[in-house]
């Protein structure tokens, strides 16, 4: 059975080639997310390792047990007494103690802020003692206007040596001298991010950090155990500070940082998942009209005496011959394409640590286990198929058209009614909930497995729909090719079914999230435009989101021309109810109707005194508080009794997770130095926003780290990250469209081969080779417009239950109709190109041997 | 001694209004050693009495022995033994694996059974049917009359109780099957092979040793070493 297995495969090499490339596909799709992710690793490794072993034992922030590896989102890195790198000096076993101060800083590259942050700016003292910073040209900084700089920060904005650089902490931009580059250990680049170092006493004037550091760096002596010494360091620094052994902090980081691919490598492999159902589909179909149409020679085969196991085994062992090939190059195949997606993501703009890539021999066990066991599942019902046929069969002519049954008929349509059932329970659960986006999962699970069914349900409806759909379809055909075509497609309906049903997979899918994204951006828009009173907001810039302003912005722009009011927001982290972090706002009971639009449902603005708050309504709700409640929470480790004194509901339908708001006099008695996050600028009728953008921007030429943004640069921002979200998806799931495609051809293909008699009748009779190639073409066509059909009614309606699950009330569908039209004529394009290699196949036969053949 | 034997064998095909009676009551013994044709008019159940004989066709009624095995009790896996080791075949359309060269399709059953064939044993069939500068091609390279003698080959290559033969020279031209019919002839007097063989052609039936002549699923009549002219006249009055 293998030898004819084999020559099977061998002597439709075209055929074996089709199948065998939507399985290679799919594999290495999935290998692909694995060696990149592990590639990305292995970069990192190498990087941390590298440059954090020219020292033993560091001393930093104790954060706790936050197991983010980021800490709490704040705008400074946590510091410490500088009288701590005396008492780690001091201990036993400690050679060195060298302390050092870092901040965030902003560097004005003079270019467009996308809005978005993007990598950090970190700025530290030059040390010369032991160092993750090893310098690469030039010299270290030494006076108030110098510095050194990152060589992937260089080199990203052409910036050399001898060059002048914008800076800024907290107050507005200075000018600096590049009179170094440095490197993080071997490593000269870390995903974009920027890394600027000054002299040491510079450093800690311009961060405002004198008598405080952030970390101390620590060698010990000769003969001692680092675990030791780290135990004894530890015994003797204050709370707040904690020392670890480098060999740990690799090892945390290395955890941390897969963690962080793990999540991203599951992503991928969602997509990839999708490819290789796809692909399932695809060989299934092709086993499928493989068998049938070797039937006679598998009957032959019976009479002769083969077993009906042996059959089957034959079958499986040509699909695991096909697997075992498919998954070989569709590992190579795999790492060409992590080679691709970190070109496009380095062509994008993304700087990502070399390591070459990396082959883990999990990977490839991955790639064959999946790429095997795909095609055999998919073998499978096709092989029992073969259990089927009668040695008779190979001395009559057996039609071998199966009547559809009426169980196939009642479970596809009961199915697809369970389908569409839960998908609207979901959506109507959900619209009865109070207000949008509450982050309610019950709804969406339903909608979800919903959406599950629906997909099979409309799979195993597409065998009874073909017939009418592409009837429809091909309505206007009227010459003699395209009615052929039209009557071809409809002349297996299963096959047809399942062809298109795998291009109405990714398309349905691409669909859903266009809708979605369409959907939620239309939401954002319409609550941010209801709730939001400013014109002009402004904000830390860079990565800083939850950072302050500069002293001084607030008075600058509330005298400007043009400027009717301006307020300020002050922010602070707190621990909230409900043990979540989150912050505090500080406003004036005033000033908050020319920052949001609202109304009070309870108590009055005039009670916002002292420890008196006002709350969101949803968070009332949701915690279940009532007028005059006490509100613990917890501010710089310190709680706080406050009042439950105003209600207040934002108007539209918007989500705010900053639902605390206290009087600023209140939180600046608890903090200081809150200083201001957000000042929100309210024009006079006069002024356009653009104009009061321009005036306000003119105004703080000297502060490049704030962010001035109009509503119009906030629906610009919502629209380019939705976009490219669509984009990215999109992208991810044309690797299955183009799996949908081969199966196209695949099927064709062997239509044209089973059709050979036919079609030289056809030419006999005097159809000319373009008429062939025209009716294969229109067939192709149809067969995908069917899928497209399907994919747009899966995509939309999925997406209007997904889209009421998720934004819930009022939550209105948006169809981007310019996105399914393009998919439905997408699809017709697609046929084209599927049709090249079958039409040529079927129109350059030789006329006599067609007809002779049997 | 009989190699294949019928008893009372009755085969109805389809139910009710629509069934036909293909074979009615047919008791014959295919005697170990000979060659046996079986004749009749289109229709007369000669196809259906031989796809029955071979297990092929479940019979309505009665018993089939071959050898003395009664293979109505058989499960299709002891059928399908059945038919890979003691039975051959040689159809009217040859009926080769294209994917196979000629020697592999000779050897397919045994290779299907896992065995090796009798190299000695194929090498003096193949010399005996002439191709064995053939048998590296494959059947579309191969003529009509070179094809049928690889299926012989491949039908006597295990040596079955019993060789079916279904028309086998219906595609073949006169001199092609004039040279396989003197080989099967061959085969039943060297070797001591049971052949039965269905045909419509008085020619061919002229090598066999007996003809039972069928008409409306019945044996009507018996011909022993018969002539083309004895075999034509029967036909004549069978017709009439």
């Amino acid at each position: 059975m293998f030898k004819i297995a084999f020559r099977n495969l061998w002597d439709h090499k075209l055929r074996s080639a089709l199948l065998a490339a939507a399985v290679v596909a799919g594999v290495s799709f999935v290998v692909a997310s694995f060696v990149f992710t592990d590639s990305l690793g292995a970069g990192f490794d190498d990087a941390f390792s590298e440059a954090l072993a020219s020292y033993d034992i560091a001393v930093g922030p104790d954060l706790g047990d936050d197991d983010s590896g980021f800490g709490p989102p704040s705008s400074e890195l946590p510091s410490f007494d500088a009288d701590v790198a005396g008492i780690v000096a001091a201990v036993d076993g400690v050679a060195t103690a060298s302390a050092s101060v870092a901040t965030n800083a902003f560097i004005d590259f003079g270019e467009e802020d996308t809005g978005f942050g993007g990598p950090p700016t970190i700025a530290f003292s030059w040390t010369e003692g032991p160092s993750s910073w090893k310098l690469v040209d030039g010299r270290p900084p030494e006076t108030l206007s110098e510095v050194v700089i990152f060589v992937g920060t260089a080199t990203d904005h052409e910036i050399s040596l001898g060059d002048t650089v914008r800076i800024a902490f907290d107050g507005p931009v200075d000018d600096y001298t590049v009179v170094g580059t440095m490197s993080f250990g071997d490593t000269t680049d870390l995903f974009g991010a920027t890394f600027i170092a000054f002299e040491y006493q510079v450093a800690e004037t311009l961060f405002d950090l004198a008598g405080q550091i952030t970390s101390v760096e620590v060698n010990i002596e000769e003969g001692f155990d680092v675990d030791e010494v780290v135990e004894q360091v530890n015994l003797a620094l204050p709370e707040g500070a904690i020392a670890t052994s480098t060999q740990t902090a690799v090892e945390e980081q290395a955890a941390d940082l897969k963690q962080g691919l793990s999540f991203f490598n599951t992503f991928l492999l969602a997509f990839a998942g999708i490819a290789l159902v796809v692909g399932l589909f695809v060989v299934y179909n092709a086993f499928r009209v493989v068998v049938a149409q070797r039937s006679k020679e598998l009957a032959l085969l019976r009479i002769l005496g083969t077993k009906r196991r042996q059959l089957i085994q034959g079958v499986l062992v040509e699909a695991g011959i096909v697997g075992v090939v498919a998954s070989s190059l569709g590992i190579l195949a795999g790492m060409g394409l992590a080679l691709g997606i970190r070109k496009i993501l380095e062509a994008i703009g993304n700087s990502l640590p070399n390591a070459g890539l990396v082959l883990a021999p999990r990977t490839i066990l991955v790639g064959f286990i999946v790429g095997i066991l795909a095609t055999l599942t998919s073998a499978v019902l096709p092989a029992i198929r073969t259990a089927r046929i009668s040695p008779m069969a190979a001395l009559r002519d057996m039609p071998s058209g199966r009547k559809t049954s009426l169980p196939g008929k009642l479970i596809a349509v009961s199915t697809l009614a369970v389908s569409v059932g839960l998908i609207v329970f979901g959506a109507v659960q959900a619209s009865n909930s109070k207000s949008a986006f509450t982050g309610e999962t019950g709804p969406l699970q339903v909608v979800g497995l919903g959406g599950f069914l629906l997909f099979i349900g409309l799979y195993l409806a597409a065998r009874f729909l073909a017939r009418p759909i592409i009837g429809l379809l091909g309505f206007g055909a009227k010459s003699m090719p395209a009615r052929l075509a039209r009557e071809n497609a409809r002349r297996s309906p299963r096959r047809t079914a399942t062809t298109a049903a795998s291009l109405m997979i990714g398309l349905g899918l691409v669909v859903m999230v266009a809708i979605l994204s369409a959907s939620v951006q239309d939401q954002i828009l319409a609550a941010t435009e209801d709730s939001v009173a400013a014109d002009v907001f402004l904000q830390p810039a860079g990565s800083n989101f939850f950072g302050k302003l500069p002293n001084g912005v607030l008075d600058i722009v509330r005298d400007l021309d043009g400027v009717e009011t301006a307020t300020g927001v002050n922010l602070k982290q707190a621990t909230l109810p409900g043990d979540s972090n989150g912050f505090v706002l500080g406003v004036r009971p005033e000033g908050m109707d020319s920052f949001l639009k609202f109304e009070v449902i309870q108590g009055s603005l005039d009670d916002m005194v002292g420890n008196a708050m006002a709350v969101q309504q949803i968070e009332v709700e949701a915690q279940g508080f009532e007028l005059g409640d006490i509100i613990l929470i917890t501010i710089d480790d310190e709680e706080y009794p406050f009042t439950l004194a105003v209600v207040f509901k934002l108007l539209g339908n918007t989500p705010d997770d900053q639902s605390y708001y206290l009087n600023e006099a209140r939180l600046l008695e608890i903090d200081p130095d809150v200083g201001i996050n957000t000042v929100a600028v309210v024009l006079d009728s006069n002024t356009a926003p653009e104009d009061g953008k321009a005036t306000i921007e003119e105004a703080l030429v000297d502060y490049p780290t704030v962010r001035i943004t109009t509503i119009e640069d906030l629906v610009a921002q919502v629209k380019t990250l939705l976009g490219s979200l669509v984009a990215m998806i999109g992208g991810l799931l044309f690797m299955s469209v183009v799996i949908a495609l081969i199966g196209i051809v695949l099927t064709l293909y062997l239509a044209v081969i089973e059709r050979t008699r036919e079609i030289g009748l056809l030419r006999a009779i005097g159809m000319s080779q373009r008429q062939v190639r025209r009716s294969i073409r229109f067939e192709a066509v149809l067969i995908a417009l069917f899928g497209a059909v399907l994919g747009i009614f899966l995509g939309v309606f999925l997406g209007w239950g997904l889209v009421r699950s998720i934004i819930g009330e009022g939550g209105n569908m948006t169809i981007p109709w310019l996105w399914l039209l393009a998919g439905f004529f997408g699809a017709g394009v697609a046929g084209v190109i599927a049709a090249i290699i079958p039409s040529y196949q079927a129109s350059n036969m030789d006329v006599l041997e067609a007809i002779a053949y049997e | 001694m009989h190699a294949v034997r019928a008893v009372d064998v009755t085969k109805v095909f389809g139910e009710g209004d629509t069934a036909v009676v293909a074979l009615s009551g047919v008791t014959l013994d295919f005697a170990k050693g000979k060659f046996t044709a079986i004749m009749g008019p289109s229709g007369s159940g000669k196809s259906t009495l031989m796809h029955s004989l071979a297990g092929l066709e479940s019979v309505t009624e009665g018993d089939i022995f071959v050898g003395d095995v009664q293979i109505g009790s058989l499960s299709d896996n002891e059928l399908t033994e059945l038919r890979r080791d003691d039975i051959g075949f040689i159809f009217q359309t040859f009926n080769l694996i294209p994917t196979l060269t000629a020697i592999e399709n000779i050897e397919l059953p045994a290779t299907i059974a896992g065995r090796t064939l009798d190299a000695a044993w194929t090498g003096q069939l193949l010399d005996i049917l002439g191709i064995s500068d053939r048998v590296e091609h494959r059947p579309p390279e191969l003529s009509g009359g070179e094809r049928q003698r690889v299926a012989a080959a491949r039908a006597l290559a295990g040596k079955p109780e019993v060789i079916f033969a279904d028309e086998p020279t219906g595609n073949l031209d006169s001199k092609s099957a004039h040279e396989l019919l003197s080989f099967l002839r061959r085969a039943v007097d060297e070797f001591g092979q049971t052949i039965v063989m269905v045909t419509h052609d008085p020619s061919a039936a002229a090598y066999a040793d007996t003809v039972v002549f069928l008409r409306d699923g019945v044996p009507v009549s018996t011909l022993i070493n018969p002539d083309r002219d004895r075999i034509l006249d029967e036909i004549k009055v069978l017709e009439n």
